[in-house]
């Protein structure tokens, strides 16, 4: 059975949200993650206690000045109760290995650069047992690596999908461009009628999806470990997390994402 | 020392070819698959052969991309095209998926393996992982300052490939799915449709920014001309070009213009008066502003390309030399752009020093007296005392 992992939108949420029915909580850790609306400082991590499987986010590309920060953070991580680490970078990886990290388990998460049985199969190679895959392929392509590779999977099935990031301040650049102040507020592009949630953090610009809600496929979906249910910019999710945890189907039409829209890449031959 | 490498994009045979004679040590291509510009015309298993064949006479280098990130169905006929590869004896493979590694390694294929930028390779650790990995060259993220550049190479020790010219992503390589999201084009199997170069309208919450100047991703493209002795000095072993999908001239005058800077460094005659030359000269053959990002400091408002879709198509190419008849003193030409008796030109290419004239006499292919040149592709000789080559470039004076 799946179990059902939540990304909460705000720190103050957590504590409600751990007394949910819920199987484990993705923690964002200040500096080294990004694509969240807070990051926790590594003691507020540690600290928090719960039953709930403990997962820490640290998905930034990382420079060599975030190295020393990543040792040490590993080190600890290694001796608190948190389970699993999502990473992006290979750096987590080698530094896993080199500092003999052996308590928590790594989750390969790098959003579109893997996504096929491969590359799993190569990441399942270094000994990584787990995969957030890829949001930008079909669910026939995600069972296809379920069920040709060891890796037990997440996937986000509730959420917006992160399309773009930058490390550039682009929010920033363009409002002192044009002369404004940048508002402590939500941001939105338009083009059209899509409206996109964008983002300015320390450490990128983030521009996300319309949200995704799985709900209604989710009786397709046993097959994936573990469900992601990402509450970045978005308030209400107690009732969110019910139906998801009670499997309860409704009437209405959301987005699905690439569900099961496969993209193409060749215009012309 | 070993001299850095000048790297060159090319679209075609005949870019490639171009490039080798105006200067590159190595072209990057893409075969029909598996490349991330998928719409490019891209070169055939034949044409890649002929590519390896032409530039190993000049002792010169092909590496063909390999760099999309691969889905399930991508896989079928890879290996194939991997040993085909290896047969044709490309110089390197520029991979992103570290799955084709695995399929190099597992099948025992003689290919060198350079890691492309679309991994966003930013620091030691990364670097090194790949170079224990068995890669030969790893293309540097391009978000990274001089010093970390500096760093990674002191480091690590392998050879480390960084752009120097060309339009830039705007999200870090790899961490992009707007086109996939807008237009269901792949972006990350070479389907890019570019969708941080469109405007956006930018919201408070449900409020409208208003300005006149509407929200983009885009950034300005990047130019290093500037920082050319500085890139040689810090360790960098090959400087890359984008732009597999540009024009001939484009190609030719980037590439004789960085390979002239590059030898003027390394014969200690680079002095500003000739960068600033240098930098009319690739600020001209531009159709958008080009700075310099995240080398010398981050970046800030003014790497931003907030001036809407105003890109003005290059009309300098006036002409390609065919011949040049050393009786009569006439270049023999091929038309590109309008240009007319009276105007003053110059003439550059691979083995002559630039130089400028006026255009006096000029006839057609039959040896009328004409005053324009008004015709794309008309034969045209022009009257010029000074010997000219096959190649040689005619455009509008700098």
């Amino acid at each position: 059975m799946s179990k059902i992992i939540v990304k909460p939108n705000k720190e103050k949420d957590i504590e409600r949200i751990i007394k949910l029915d819920i199987d484990g909580i993705i923690l964002p850790l200040k500096d080294l993650s990004v694509g969240s609306s807070f990051f926790m400082s590594l003691e507020n991590i540690i600290n928090l206690k719960t039953n709930k499987e403990k997962i820490v986010l640290i998905n930034k590309i990382m420079h060599n000045k975030d190295l020393e920060l990543l040792k040490s953070v590993l080190i600890e991580l290694n001796n608190s109760d948190v389970k699993k680490i999502i990473f992006y970078d290979l750096s987590v990886y080698t530094l896993y290995k080199e500092l003999n990290i052996n308590n928590v388990e790594l989750v390969i998460g790098q959003e579109h650069l893997n996504r096929s049985i491969n590359s799993n199969d190569f990441y399942n190679s270094l000994g990584i047992k787990y995969s957030y895959i890829s949001s930008d392929i079909t669910k026939d392509e995600v069972k296809e690596i379920k069920e040709n590779t060891k890796m037990k999977l997440f996937f986000t099935v509730y959420g917006r999908l992160q399309l773009f990031c930058s490390r550039r301040y682009l929010l920033s650049n363009y409002l002192e461009y044009i002369n404004t102040n940048k508002k402590n507020c939500d941001y939105y592009i338009k083009n059209n009628d899509d409206k996109l949630y964008i983002s300015e953090e320390d450490n990128a610009t983030l521009i996300y999806s319309d949200v995704v809600n799985l709900i209604n496929k989710i009786h397709e979906l046993d097959f994936i470990d573990y469900l992601v249910l990402d509450f970045n910019n978005i308030k209400e999710y107690e009732e969110i997390i019910k139906k998801f945890k009670n499997k309860c189907k409704d009437e209405k039409e959301y987005y699905l994402g690439f569900y099961d829209i496969k993209t193409i890449y060749k215009v012309k031959k | 020392m070993k001299k850095i490498e000048l790297l060159s994009p090319a679209g075609d045979l005949n870019r490639l070819k171009l490039a080798f004679l105006y200067g590159a040590d190595a072209c990057y291509i893409g075969g029909r698959d598996y490349s991330l510009r998928a719409n490019a015309n891209n070169f055939s298993l034949e044409e890649i052969e002929e590519a390896c064949n032409f530039a190993h006479k000049l002792n010169k280098k092909v590496y063909v991309t390999v760099n999309i990130v691969f889905q399930n169905e991508d896989y079928d006929g890879i290996l194939e095209y991997l040993k085909k590869l290896e047969r044709i004896k490309v110089d390197a493979l520029i991979i992103s998926d570290p799955s084709i590694i695995k399929i190099i390694k597992d099948n025992k294929l003689n290919l060198n393996i350079h890691i492309s930028t679309q991994f966003s390779s930013a620091n030691t650790e990364v670097v090194k992982f790949f170079k224990e990995l068995g890669a030969e060259r790893v293309v540097l993220a391009r978000e990274l300052s001089k010093e970390e550049i500096k760093e990674i190479i002191d480091k690590v020790g392998i050879e480390v490939e960084t752009f120097i010219h060309g339009a830039m992503c705007s999200s870090y390589s790899g961490r992009c799915i707007l086109s996939n999201y807008f237009t269901n084009r792949d972006a990350n199997r070479g389907g890019c449709a570019q969708i941080c170069r469109w405007d956006f309208d930018l919201y408070e919450e449900d409020v409208l920014v208003e300005s006149d100047i509407k929200f983009t991703m885009a950034c300005k493209d990047l130019s290093m001309i500037e920082h050319i002795g500085e890139m040689i000095d810090i360790g960098i072993s090959s400087l890359k070009v984008e732009g597999r999908m540009r024009s001939n001239y484009y190609v030719a005058t980037v590439i004789n213009t960085y390979r002239k800077a590059i030898d003027d460094y390394y014969s200690n005659n680079l002095t500003n008066e000739r960068i600033n030359y240098y930098k009319k000269v690739l600020d001209k053959v531009a159709n958008r502003d080009s700075v310099c990002h995240f080398f010398d400091k981050f970046p800030d408002k003014d790497t931003g390309y907030f001036l809407g879709r105003q890109e003005v198509s290059n009309q300098d190419f006036l002409g390609l030399v065919l011949d040049y008849d050393e009786n009569n003193n006439l270049a023999i030409i091929t038309q590109r752009n309008y240009f007319k008796k009276g105007d003053v030109v110059e003439v550059f290419g691979p083995n002559i020093e630039t130089f400028s004239f006026k255009v006096d006499k000029m006839y057609d292919e039959e040896d009328n007296l004409i005053e324009i040149a008004n015709h794309p592709e008309q034969i045209i000789k022009i009257k010029l005392d000074k010997k000219v080559y096959k190649d040689d470039i005619i455009r509008v004076k700098i």
